[in-house]
């Protein structure tokens, strides 16, 4: 190429504009958004079983996305559970706000029925919502569950410094539960293992040998059972044929660690199994869907979390529950 | 539809055909003259010449030459003067006395050989004498001489410069055609339709400029042998190859170079034309973050990206009536990145890899039966595939010698084979018939998952999941005929009749087609049309971005066929060397389908497709408006399109009306393109375009899930959740940008040569890509736009020989 045909003055004004479109680029900001000013909204949870001797429920208020203090907390909120019967409970404000916890009514055992439940608070418009008691199936009452467990295996490794000596316990079991699936409803359940220590599937491996239960499907891609990080454990739902909850087959495997090994066998393998509400159960998957996108965060497609909460976010859900203690041996 | 009507009329369509054909192979000539016929062809390489006019001047009257260059057309007994003309040729006029049916190839020479009109064409078949509306085309001279990113020309950049048809971002080359999105498009390259048209993630088509002959774009007004799309017909047609001599060119820019080389294999009977392209993306970066990785010397990277494709095309004249063309197509993009970590005895790979491949394979007959009936079969496949995976392996080299692996590979994949038969039929002056059928054989591969697992201490695991293997057959058969209603008024009258079958269920569906074209007394003219348009297959996307992991599947009985109706009427004149029209449409759309909220590709990569996607509604309306000169020294057009795009999904937005992505309220577009010399070319282009519509995070709320079930109450974790804002709520701002293009080309003794200096984005405005929420120093939020592309200049370099 010769230097009569190569246009010099352009390649270098090429260059120049190259560089003020590096530069350019470098800070990269087209502009800002604007928003609109945020109006606020109630947000109500009260998730609780029908049971229990404590209702907490909490109220907070929405923010502004660009709002940098976030969601605040209304301390003089006051809720109000009434019955379709017309019995009602009613609590709040600064008298039973407990630090850490919400507001609690202490002492509460709510009736069969429809329930509403009322938040109030000076600002806001009232948000209303509703729940049936039971909320769903009461597996511990008329439509118990029915279940086999079967010890698969267990390994004991030991190992020893010259001082102490420390076993490693792995049991696996079989579990099958037959769930009561009602023709004409969906119902919802949520099984998970009872953790005795705070440990996370990531975390060290000396802290998962503390002492760490898993619970599994026994069949890959069943489209009945999903799991749900925010239950850390497994929601189950019904498909649209009765019985369709029968002979479900999970795995169990437990890992603990410790130098008394009898007091390792005898620590049974414990799991939590909960019927939830319809409500309950679209919380918990919206949340789930919009915790853990997954398409990550640009390629899914955005989602409103579900909310039965009437003029506001959050949610008034019930469940029943029970314990399943797996034999040790 | 019901059975009750597509089966009767389905019939009606087929027995037409069949007595068309019948009666135009027994062709007599009657007292309403003879058949002038023929080939329209280039005269410097014998390419056939694809929309050349001929015009009858005596009956004011004419043709236009089809996708083969062939035309036929009755004229009356006795003294005829015929016209033949075409954009970029010089126009040949004949006079001859008709006396029976005459065959008359004609060539045309290039008008770039001509001093004083450089782009020349006079124009019989003008806007307003055509029945067809909201066709575009844009000559391939004009296409070369667009400026482009990286000096690398692009087909469907340049088409987004119509009105009516929209880019989906910064730098991609999707099309939005009338409120439509990009699987509503149907792409064909040489008849085949092709399923996936980008390369670098949608930044470039897969269409190298310099192996393509002709492309025009219809979206509405759709006459009854186009289907299967809701929104548009791209046609690009390859070169066939020079026939008379041996040509080529070398096109370096900065992001690939290309070739081209064409020529006869046997003269004036058969030639040939191979065109391959290569991005040189990976020889560029590689060493730059090889460079970056130097400071860690147990680590080795290998990343890497590239694309290809090749182009090549056969055809041969078999005899004076009948000619094969043999067409491929092949790309392929191959982006990944490996990694070794060697530490002590240990050593760990990476590897991720993600690639995409598109084939197509065509054979066409032409026959040309008499002067009257031409036809043309076409056995077509068309494949596009879809890979990703990633592998993890570790070893470590001791006395144990131990050693696992992990492996995930996905893949999906379209695959159609087709047979196509097409009649053109020329009756009279009055009636000039089209009719066919097609039958398309479709697999589909909507996704599955391998894993694989190997250790040394454990048994190994390969299992394959997801989504079964679904196929379908999809039949049309269509019937059009172009009349003549009276002097002023010229119409287009079709059906278009296809079934689907899949899975067992039977989708019939019989589609009206109408155009009217209504010669006003001062020469313009009103133009109105009606389509009914059905598809079967849904592109499972996300709005935002146009990826490789966009996937194709089949209507079912689950998720059903997307339908429109569009209406369209316009207005059209020339005025001296200047087109005008302007065109008002309204489409309403049905069965479109959506990720449901919370959805993404990534939940089809373990669950059922149909479990993921909702379908809804949608409406298109708007006007365009376009100033077009074709011809001349200066040429270029001004296009405005004023436009509403909405969509309704029961699931989504809570079943309320919403604007879609792609609604862009004004979209205008100025292109202007000057030959000051034989050695000097300019092009200017300006575009403007509202911007995208966007949900974002409006707000947050607190909540609290319980810890345990079982246990206290008050045991409890506490979640921030982002509520979004109504679907599509917020703007991106808008888009607007200028690119210059300087051509300086000298002719050597054995070849010519052309530098191209283009710079995109002249005046440096950075265009909105994508958006995130940011904490400033002082601890506030905002979300901020970022473009990716500010002022880029390139240089290519270009030779001819």
């Amino acid at each position: 190429m010769n230097r009569k045909s190569l246009p010099s003055p352009l390649l270098f004004a090429c260059l120049a504009l190259l560089f003020i479109g590096c530069e350019r680029l470098g800070n990269g900001v087209v502009q800002e958004i604007d928003f609109p000013t945020h109006t606020p909204q109630l947000a109500v949870t009260l998730i609780s079983r029908p049971t229990t001797d404590t209702l907490v429920a909490r109220a907070h208020t929405s923010a502004g996305i660009l709002d940098t203090t976030g969601s605040k907390r209304l301390k003089n909120a006051l809720f109000t559970l009434t019955h379709e019967g017309g019995t009602s409970y009613t609590w709040g404000g600064q008298t039973d706000w407990v630090n850490g916890i919400g507001h609690v009514l202490p002492n509460v055992e709510l009736g069969s029925g429809s329930w509403t439940l009322q938040c109030e608070e000076d600002a806001f418009e009232t948000a209303t919502a509703t729940q049936m008691v039971p909320p769903q199936i009461d597996s511990l009452g008329d439509y118990a569950y029915a279940m086999t467990t079967a010890l698969n295996s267990m390994d004991v490794d030991e190992y020893s410094d010259g001082e102490v000596t420390k076993y490693f316990l792995s049991r696996s079991w079989t579990l099958e539960l037959t769930l009561p699936d009602r023709p004409s409803s969906r119902d919802f359940f949520i099984l998970k293992a009872q953790q005795t220590n705070e440990g996370e599937e990531e975390e060290e491996e000396e802290e998962f040998w503390e002492n760490s239960t898993w619970v599994s499907p026994d069949i890959e891609d069943d489209t009945r059972i999903e799991y749900n990080s925010l239950a850390d454990g497994l929601i189950i739902e019904d498909v649209s044929d009765a019985n369709s909850l029968n002979s479900l087959r999970f795995e169990v495997d437990q890992y603990s660690s410790g130098e008394d090994l009898e007091a390792l066998l005898a620590n049974r393998a414990t799991l939590e199994l909960a019927a939830l509400s319809p409500e309950l159960y679209e919380y918990y998957r919206t949340l789930e869907l919009i915790a853990n996108p997954s398409g990550g965060p640009l390629f899914t497609e955005p989602l409103l979390a579900y909310s039965n909460i009437s003029s506001g976010f959050g949610c008034f859900g019930l469940y029943t529950s029970c314990v399943i203690s797996l034999p040790g041996e | 539809m019901s059975r009750f009507l597509f089966l009767p009329t389905t019939l009606a369509v087929a027995c037409v055909m069949l007595l068309a054909s019948a009666n135009a192979l027994q062709a007599q000539s009657s007292s309403e003259g003879y058949q002038l016929s023929g080939y329209i062809l280039d005269a410097a390489s014998g390419e056939a010449l694809i929309g050349a006019t001929v015009w009858c001047t005596s009956i004011n009257a004419g043709v236009s030459s089809n996708t083969y260059g062939y035309y036929s057309l009755q004229l009356p007994t006795g003294p005829q003067k015929v016209s033949v003309s075409f954009i970029g040729f010089q126009s040949q006029s004949y006079e001859f006395d008709l006396k029976d049916d005459q065959k008359m190839d004609v060539e045309l020479a290039s008008g770039v050989a001509i001093q004083e009109a450089i782009v020349t064409g006079e124009s019989f078949n003008r806007i307003e004498d055509q029945v067809q509306m909201s066709k575009m085309e844009i000559p391939m001279d004009q296409v070369r001489r667009l400026p482009a990113i990286g000096g690398e020309v692009d087909l469907l950049k340049s088409l987004q410069l119509m009105p009516g048809v929209q880019s989906g971002g910064e730098g991609t080359s999707g099309l939005y055609v009338r409120g439509g999105s990009p699987d509503q498009n149907l792409i064909v390259l040489d008849g085949v339709p092709l399923y996936s048209v980008s390369h670098l993630f949608g930044f470039f088509s897969v269409f190298n400029a310099d192996a393509v002959k002709q492309m025009s774009i219809t979206k509405g007004g759709f006459p009854a042998r186009y289907g299967g799309r809701l929104s548009s017909v791209l046609e690009v047609n390859m070169k066939d190859g020079n026939m008379r001599e041996y040509h080529g060119t070398a096109n370096v820019s900065i992001l690939a170079s290309k070739f081209t080389v064409e020529g006869p294999i046997v003269k004036d009977k058969a030639s040939f034309m191979l065109s391959g392209r290569r991005t040189y993306l990976d020889l560029l970066l590689n060493p730059v973050i090889n460079s970056i990785n130097a400071n860690d010397p147990s680590v080795e990277t290998d990343p890497r990206y590239f694309f290809y494709d090749l182009n090549g095309k056969v055809n041969w004249k078999v005899g004076p009536k009948d000619r094969v063309y043999l067409s491929v197509f092949n790309g392929k993009d191959d982006f990944g990145l490996a990694a070794t970590e060697r530490e002590g005895v240990s050593t760990s790979t990476f590897d991720f890899g993600l690639d995409w491949k598109n084939q197509v394979l065509a054979a066409r007959w032409n026959h040309e039966w008499n002067s009257k009936l031409f036809s043309n079969l076409t056995l077509t496949q068309s494949e596009y595939n879809f890979n990703t995976g990633i592998q993890f392996s570790e070893t470590e080299n001791n006395a144990d010698s131990t050693s696992s692996s992990f492996a995930s590979l996905y893949r999906s994949g379209i695959i159609d084979y087709a047979a196509r038969m097409d009649f053109s039929n020329a009756v009279n002056n009055k009636h000039y018939l089209r009719y066919g059928g097609n039958i398309t054989l479709r697999k589909f591969n909507p996704g599955a998952t391998t894993l694989q697992f190997q250790d040394s201490d454990f048994p190994g695991i390969d299992t394959t999941f997801g989504s079964s293997e679904l196929q379908s057959v999809e039949r049309f058969l269509y019937l059009e005929d172009e009349v003549q209603l009276s002097d002023r008024v010229k119409a287009n009258f079709g059906v278009h009749a296809t079934a689907l079958q899949v899975n067992g269920t039977f989708f019939p569906s019989l589609q009206p087609r109408a155009a009217l074209n209504w010669k006003m007394k001062d020469g313009s003219a009103l133009k109105f049309s009606y389509a009914q348009m059905q598809q079967f297959v849904h592109l499972l996307t996300n709005e935002g971005l146009s990826l490789p992991t966009d996937l194709w599947v089949p209507a079912t009985d689950e998720v059903t066929p997307q339908l429109s109706t569009q209406y369209a009427a316009g207005w059209a004149k020339t005025f001296g060397e200047i087109e005008v029209s302007i065109e008002g449409y309204y489409k309403a759309m049905d069965g479109l389908i959506s990720y449901r909220e919370g959805a993404s590709f990534g939940n089809t990569f373990n669950s059922r497709w149909e479990d993921q996607v909702t379908q809804g509604q949608g409406n298109a309306y708007g006007l365009e408006w376009l100033f077009q000169k074709k011809i001349g020294r200066t040429t270029g057009w001004i296009g405005y399109t004023l436009s509403w795009a909405n969509r309704q999904f029961d699931a989504i937005n809570s079943g309320d009306w919403f604007p879609y992505t792609y609604d862009r309220r004004h979209d205008a577009s100025v292109v202007l393109m000057h030959r000051f010399s034989d050695r000097i070319d300019f092009s200017a282009t300006w575009v403007y375009g509202t911007g995208r519509a966007l949900t974002l995070p409006e707000s947050t709320f607190r909540t609290f899930l319980p810890s345990s079930f079982t246990t206290a109450s008050s045991d409890f974790d506490a979640l921030n959740v982002e509520v979004p804002s109504e679907k599509n709520a917020y703007r991106t701002s808008p888009y607007h940008r200028a690119d210059l293009s300087l051509t300086l080309s000298k002719e050597k003794a054995a070849y010519s040569r052309s530098f191209i200096f283009s710079i995109y984005n002249v005046y440096n405005n950075l265009n909105p890509f994508f958006s995130l929420v940011e904490e400033d120093v002082d601890g506030s939020l905002s979300i901020v736009e970022y473009g990716i592309f500010p002022i880029i200049p390139s240089i290519a370099w270009r030779a001819e020989f």
